[in-house]
Parts: C-alpha cells; sequence; structure tokens
C-alpha cells in the first residue's frame, strides 16, 4: 500500500501552459514523461493504483472501472476528491494509457484539440460540471453518488447511471443533481419501469428533469424522502409512455 | 432552488405580497476543524404557519448547497432555534443557504391567514415538500485550511519558474495566489526566509504587490472566482468589521484593503528596516 501522489498545483499550471503551446502534441504520444520533483504524497489517502479496464470498440468499461476507482478509494471525504491536482496526476502518470485508448486525441480535429485535452485531462475551474468531465473524477464522483450500501447490489444504481451519457453530462451537474436522495430515486424509478424506459430512455428521463424542475420551483426535494419523489414521477407516467425522441434532444446529444 | 423570481400556485409567505406577516432568520457560522455548525434563530409571524409548526404538520427547513462537492441537502426541524452539524469534509468554498418552512405532510384545502385578497376564497392542495414561506437565503465561504485563514500562507505561496533570471510573476487560477520568482531569486529568497526580522521587508515588497494584483483581478473579472484565495478573501471582505465601508469592485478602495488584509506592511516594512540598521549600527559600535 503506498500514499497518493500529486502534482504540484504550479505544475498544473506548467502542464496547461505546454499544452496550449504546444497545440496537444504530447498527448499524441504513447508515454508521458512527468518532472519527479513536481510530485507530492497525500499521506491521508492510501491506493494501490488499480489497473482500469482498457476501453474497447462496443464497450468502454466505464461502470466497471468507476467499481475498481470508488472501491479503492472509499474512504477519500468529498473535500478530498476536489483536489484537482490529484486526478491531473492520475490522468497524467497512473492512467496515462487509459486515458489514450479512452479519449484518442488524434481523432479530435486539430483546433478543438486543446480544449479537448483541458476538459479530460484537467479540471479547468472546479465546479461540478468540469469534475464530471475529468475521465478519472468523474468515475469517482459518479460511485460516490449512486453507491448505496442499504441495496443488495449496491452498485445497482451506478450500473443504471453510465447506461447513457446524459446521465453524468446534464442530470449530476445541474441543481437537482447535487441531490443524492433526487438523484438516487431518478435511477430508482428507471430501474422500476423498465419498460417504459426500454426505449427513447434519453428523451423520457429528459421529460421527467422537466417536469422535476417544474416542481422544484415550489416544492423542496431535499426535503421529501425519495418514495415521495418517486411517487411524483408517478403521476407523469402516462405522459412518459407517450414521450418519443424530440428533434431538440438529438440537438444536445454529446460524445461519448 | 431559487423561488423570490417565480409565482407560485399558492400564497407563500415571504413571496411578494402574498401573505402579510414575516418569517425571518439569524444564523450565524462557525467553522472548526471537524465539523461546521450553523446556529439558527427563527421568528414566524403568521398565525397559520405557527399553528401548523406546533403540529408538526409544517417544518422549518433549511437547505445547504455547495457546488463543488455535489451537497444539496436539507434539514428539517420544528424549533425555532437550533443548531445544525455538518462535517466539514463535505463543504468546500461557497456555500449557498436557503431557508424556507415547507409542508410536512399533506394538507388538503389549505387556506392561510393574512393572506393577499387576490386569493380570497381559493383553497389549495398541498402537498407534502411544498414551501409554505420563504426566509431568503445566504452564502459564506467553508475554507479548504479552516486553520490559517488570517496568515498569508492561507492564501499566498511562493515557488520558482524555470529560468535563472527574470521578472516576478503572478499566477491567479490556482487555489492560492502563486508568487512566482526566477531561480536565482527564489534561492536568495530561500536563503533568508528563516529570518523573522525580514518577514515586514517581505511582506512590503513583493507579498504587497501580489496581494495588490489580486485584488485588482478581483476588481476586474470573474476569472479567479471559484478558486480558494478569492473566495477566502472575498468572504474576509465581507465579514470582517474593518473592511465595512471598503469594496474591492471600487478601484481606489483596493490599496487601503490590502494595507488592512497585511496589517499595515509598509508602517511595519519601514520599521522593520529600521530596527536592522539601528541591529546592525550597535553591532558596529
Amino acid at each position: 500500500m503506498s500514499y497518493q501522489n500529486l502534482f504540484r498545483s504550479t505544475y498544473v499550471e506548467k502542464l496547461k501552459s505546454n499544452l496550449k503551446n504546444n497545440n496537444g502534441e504530447a498527448y499524441l504520444s504513447s508515454t508521458f514523461r512527468h518532472e519527479e520533483k513536481e510530485v507530492l504524497e497525500n499521506t491521508t489517502i492510501s491506493t494501490e493504483y488499480p489497473e482500469l479496464i482498457m476501453p474497447e470498440a462496443n464497450n468502454n468499461h466505464d461502470f466497471e472501472n468507476a467499481k475498481i476507482i470508488f472501491d479503492t478509494y472509499k474512504e477519500m471525504t468529498p473535500v478530498q476528491a476536489t483536489d484537482v491536482r490529484i486526478w491531473t496526476y492520475l490522468t497524467h502518470v497512473t492512467y496515462w494509457e487509459y486515458m489514450q485508448k479512452r479519449r484518442p486525441v488524434h481523432e479530435q480535429q486539430e483546433q478543438k484539440r486543446v480544449s479537448y485535452i483541458l476538459q479530460h485531462w484537467f479540471i479547468e475551474n472546479l465546479n461540478s460540471s468540469n469534475l464530471m468531465r475529468n475521465d478519472i473524477s468523474l468515475l469517482w464522483w459518479a460511485a460516490y453518488l449512486t453507491y448505496d450500501q442499504d441495496r443488495e447490489n449496491p452498485y445497482e444504481l451506478t450500473e443504471e447511471l453510465f447506461s447513457m451519457l446524459d446521465y453524468t453530462r446534464h442530470l449530476l451537474p445541474g441543481t437537482q443533481g447535487r441531490s443524492r436522495n433526487f438523484v438516487q430515486a431518478l435511477l430508482e424509478f428507471v430501474i422500476e419501469n423498465k419498460d417504459i424506459f426500454k426505449n427513447y430512455k434519453e428523451s423520457k428521463v429528459r421529460f421527467l428533469m422537466r417536469k422535476a424542475n417544474y416542481v422544484s420551483g415550489y416544492k423542496n426535494f431535499p426535503a421529501i424522502p425519495k418514495g415521495t419523489i418517486k411517487a411524483i414521477f408517478r403521476q407523469y407516467i402516462n405522459e412518459i409512455e407517450k414521450v418519443q425522441n424530440s428533434p431538440e434532444d438529438d440537438l444536445l446529444k454529446e460524445d461519448t | 432552488m431559487k423561488i423570490n423570481s417565480l409565482s407560485l400556485p399558492h400564497p407563500v409567505l415571504g413571496i411578494e405580497d402574498d401573505v402579510r406577516g414575516s418569517y425571518t432568520v439569524d444564523f450565524q457560522v462557525e467553522l472548526d476543524k471537524e465539523k461546521i455548525s450553523f446556529k439558527v434563530k427563527q421568528n414566524v409571524i403568521n398565525r397559520t404557519l405557527k399553528t401548523l409548526i406546533d403540529s408538526k404538520k409544517a417544518v422549518f427547513t433549511i437547505e445547504v448547497n455547495c457546488y463543488q462537492t455535489f451537497y444539496r441537502k436539507s434539514f428539517l426541524n420544528s424549533e425555532e432555534n437550533y443548531v445544525i452539524e455538518i462535517p466539514s469534509v463535505h463543504l468546500r468554498n461557497k456555500v449557498v443557504v436557503y431557508f424556507y418552512i415547507t409542508a410536512a405532510q399533506d394538507l388538503p384545502e389549505y387556506q392561510i391567514d393574512e393572506a393577499n385578497e387576490d386569493y380570497s376564497g381559493y383553497k389549495f392542495d398541498i402537498t407534502k415538500g411544498d414551501v409554505l414561506a420563504y426566509g431568503g437565503s445566504t452564502t459564506f465561504n467553508a475554507p479548504k485550511d479552516w486553520q490559517a485563514l488570517m496568515a498569508v500562507t492561507s492564501f499566498m505561496q511562493i515557488e520558482e519558474y524555470d529560468k535563472p533570471e527574470g521578472p516576478l510573476q503572478f499566477v491567479l487560477t490556482q487555489d492560492k495566489v502563486v508568487v512566482q520568482m526566477s531561480q536565482n531569486d527564489y534561492k536568495r529568497y530561500n536563503e533568508y526566509k528563516g529570518a523573522k526580522n525580514l518577514y515586514p521587508i517581505f511582506h512590503g515588497s513583493f507579498v504587497f504587490a501580489a496581494l495588490l494584483h489580486a485584488l485588482y483581478n478581483m476588481n476586474a473579472s470573474g476569472e479567479s472566482a471559484e478558486t480558494d484565495w478569492y473566495q477566502a478573501l472575498d468572504d474576509r471582505l465581507k465579514t470582517e468589521e474593518r473592511f465595512k465601508g471598503l469594496d474591492v469592485k471600487q478601484i481606489e478602495h483596493i490599496p487601503e484593503i490590502a494595507q488592512k488584509l497585511l496589517d499595515n506592511p509598509i508602517y511595519r516594512e519601514l520599521v522593520g528596516i529600521k530596527n536592522i540598521i539601528e541591529t546592525a549600527n550597535q553591532e558596529g559600535e
């Protein structure tokens, strides 16, 4: 067992500066050389730096990898998990090879390369959206928000979360997504109504979120238990069943 | 949840002139290494709401939000005065707190005393969690490094950059304001940084310059607004008595703010120089 490494904050800045100056050339290479003197150790976080499952053409293995990361870093506190220096170290050192496969930089248009790397290897400004963009931070936070030790399978909701990109891109960074109670109620509702969500799931979840946002104008969701939130969702079942893909939703789809 | 700009389906105390009366909250924050405590004192002037709270059909609801740690949780209580404790590992930097009274159960055919005449004769089917009163919101800063808030090192650090000579540089996009020195300057600084009688000289020179640069940046743009140093300074400027009447958004106030933050650095620097000279003279005699 060793302690968690992290980069010095000034080195993170230097990496960003190098990235911008060299248009991300270093991120096309199969290896990344970092400066050892720029590495610190956080002795309050132990780790074995577990291996991740390499992404494949038809499966990114995000769910399985979220389990691996969260099982390793389960004792990490939310404040520790906002340390951008840790996530930047992991994307650049421990999981460099994984990142190359998960985010193939060479497939990006040259003019978009820098912003693509900034989003996925770094955390530019610390906020919930950007914590969901860094590919290692995403694995931890997604599992943290959905792990439920009272379930027979504590990762059941995490698996549902990674079944659709929309959850991590739009649900979690939003106001409702910051409430674990709400997130878990929504995911449970989708799991418990598989038949209704077997097609047009993305549009149906978006419809439900629009309704939830409307209701949240006069109801305090964090003040009510999961069962009551799901009862509110159930009021919309007939409308949800009628939802099909809308052009507006298609426009909002993003890369995986 | 921001409701002050919405018109809700039922009358809500605290929203425009929906209901006569008041719901006020006195809120104090105490920071500790292990926990963050909120001391809450609430006062409701409305007969219907008081009766509902006394009978546990409505509850005081305090919603705590932290945008950097995915924290959003409501604390329910029927007491007017109480203390909420949250482990400090859950909150970092800007925390927003909203105050509500919400329905603790379904309330069919709800009517409220002192409602605006527009609602006269109407009854509403309230369900659990609906907002009945809004007491506004407040923000505070939950610093990561809570222990050293008052020290310069809580918002500033000194590093070297990779050239032997060159000008001082400042980086404002990190958790702390980073003062970057050339390798040779940094080496010289390290030789002297153990000498406590030189601290006032350091404060009056590059620390003061870096702080001025940071404060002007707070004035000019929001690019650094999510950094720890920005939020720590912003919180101090808003809460400490000695900054009353000073506003970082007014450019002419910035030099005074910087000098107050560093506790009169120029005076201390001059006194420091005088002491060094006098000591040298005494040793020479």
